[in-house]
């Protein structure tokens, strides 16, 4: 059985995979799934690492010169213990996500 | 009687082997014994007095005044020569501890530290103090890249001492002591030895290349105090004056250069930086400053010399893994160990990078890599480093 990690957030959960890691002799997240390709929740809020680079709708939580990343938004929600987190300014792009699914479908 | 081994005893005295062995012939050491080739030593022997110090009450040979001559004071880097003459420079050099240590100076500077140590060793306790100073230098140097950790801590320690020394003696012998006491401390990111002058005081008491060099250090210096454009200003005007036609301080110095100007994020003029050191160094494959720079570069040898000079990048890299790994081991001495130690030399830089704000487009571009790849390379670097946010790379990253 494939080792996940789990996480949940406003009722939805999020389950992460692991891989071993040789070098550090423990598991590991595995990201390449979300390096690779957005990952949606359920409700279509993405799942993003928090080192993604801030997108222009970005509402940094300092004027810190280095808050240039998801990590630093006021919206982002980093899952303690991990680098991945949810973009909770996501209202807008949710419903941008439902009309385009529907399109496809259609 | 319990008896320990030439290696055991200099590890407990923080001496080199050939040190000891040297006490053992000298018969410096009570109840040191011959088995064929090997000597035994008895494990409650007390270390040997220093010889400076016997010679010192004894003698006139430390009288002030007796010295310097700067002859064999790092003479490879205080001479000047064309690209490609640097083997040449050496052997027209007149036999005896000028030429000697000007090999190991050339041995070092082209990443050959093995044959470095041994060139260097005979010179530890010359009484010639420039060859015994340049000795101590290379030998600290040399021997952290090769992990005898000890012996570089030794080599140090003696460099300590003569500074503390040097203030009983000539002008001339405390500028060249302070040049590479100076040395031995910034380019390890150590404290400055305390007593060690400022330097307006000893500058000009230098011969030219080194000067240069020594210039070279306080820009290194003043990089660290986070002084860029103070940093790139000495180097810029060192160059000016002429700096060039010495050029292994040269190299060093457009290094510095790469350095400041990446974290002014002024790539350009890095990058124009560093082909210029590389067009200095090449033609005598001077490669040994590239990989102990490596970590402090912001990826420029990734993004210029890797595409051009494969072949030279992976010697470069394998002169920053074990020269990293020596320099760890000496800059944290409770631990032994650094986390740090685990990254890969690209997960270094895209690290270093993204400390300085970087953005993962912009450090895709400069590396020549896909964004993909650097997420891949900054979340596994994090998670090694078990840091849950960009900014606390900052923690980690030479500065």
């Amino acid at each position: 059985m494939e080792k996940t990690n789990r996480y949940e957030f406003d009722g939805e959960v999020l389950e992460v995979p692991l891989r071993w890691d040789e070098f550090s002799q423990q598991y590991v997240e595995d990201y390449s799934g979300v390096i690779e390709s957005p990952i949606y929740l359920p409700s279509g809020r993405p799942v993003l690492l928090t080192i993604e680079d801030a997108c222009p709708d970005a509402d940094m939580a300092d004027d810190d010169p280095s808050s240039i990343d998801c990590g630093s938004c006021r919206h982002y929600h980093q899952f303690p213990g991990s680098l991945l987190g949810v973009c909770l300014r996501s209202k807008e792009k949710t419903k941008q996500k439902d009309r385009e699914k529907e399109e496809k479908e259609l | 009687m319990d008896y320990l081994t030439v290696r055991e005893i200099a590890e407990k005295w923080n001496l080199s082997i050939r040190m000891v062995q040297q006490f053992c012939t000298q018969g410096r050491i009570p109840g040191a014994r011959k088995f064929g080739k090997f000597w035994a030593i008895p494990a409650d022997a007390e270390k040997p007095r220093d010889p400076r110090a016997v010679r010192r009450s004894n003698t006139q040979e430390s009288a002030p005044g007796s010295l310097l001559d700067h002859t064999n004071l790092m003479p490879l880097m205080n001479t000047p020569f064309q690209p490609g003459q640097c083997r040449a420079a050496v052997e027209a050099m007149a036999e005896g501890p000028q030429r000697d240590i000007a090999m190991a100076e050339y041995h070092y500077f082209t990443g050959r530290p093995e044959k470095a140590v041994k060139e260097v060793e005979p010179y530890l306790v010359s009484s010639d103090m420039g060859a015994r100073l340049s000795a101590c230098l290379i030998y600290a140097y040399a021997s952290l890249s090769i992990g005898e950790i000890h012996q570089a801590k030794f080599a140090l320690g003696e460099l300590s001492a003569v500074l503390t020394a040097a203030g009983e003696q000539s002008p001339q012998f405390q500028a060249a002591a302070a040049f590479i006491a100076a040395a031995g401390a910034v380019l390890l990111h150590l404290p400055l030895p305390k007593g060690l002058p400022a330097n307006g005081d000893f500058l000009s008491l230098l011969p030219t290349g080194l000067r240069a060099f020594a210039l070279y250090v306080q820009a290194h210096y003043r990089y660290l105090q986070g002084d860029y454009a103070a940093s790139a200003g000495i180097v810029e005007g060192v160059l000016a004056m002429g700096a060039a036609v010495y050029p292994i301080p040269s190299i060093y110095l457009h290094l510095v250069a790469v350095m400041d100007y990446m974290s002014l994020k002024q790539t350009e003029q890095a990058k124009a930086h560093l082909l210029s050191a590389w067009s200095l160094a090449r033609p005598d494959d001077l490669i040994e400053g590239f990989g102990e720079h490596h970590g402090l570069l912001g990826g420029m040898l990734e993004a210029v010399i890797k595409p051009a000079w494969p072949e030279d990048f992976k010697r470069i890299i394998d002169i920053t893994y074990r020269f990293s790994y020596g320099w760890r081991r000496v800059h944290n001495p409770e631990t032994g160990h650094d986390v740090a130690d685990d990254l890969t030399t690209t997960e270094f830089a895209v690290c270093m990078l993204a400390a300085r704000d970087w953005s993962n487009q912009s450090i895709a571009e400069h590396l020549h890599i896909s964004i993909a790849t650097v997420k891949r390379h900054l979340s596994n670097a994090m998670k090694k480093l078990g840091i849950p946010q960009r900014h606390e790379l900052q923690r980690f990253m030479l500065r």
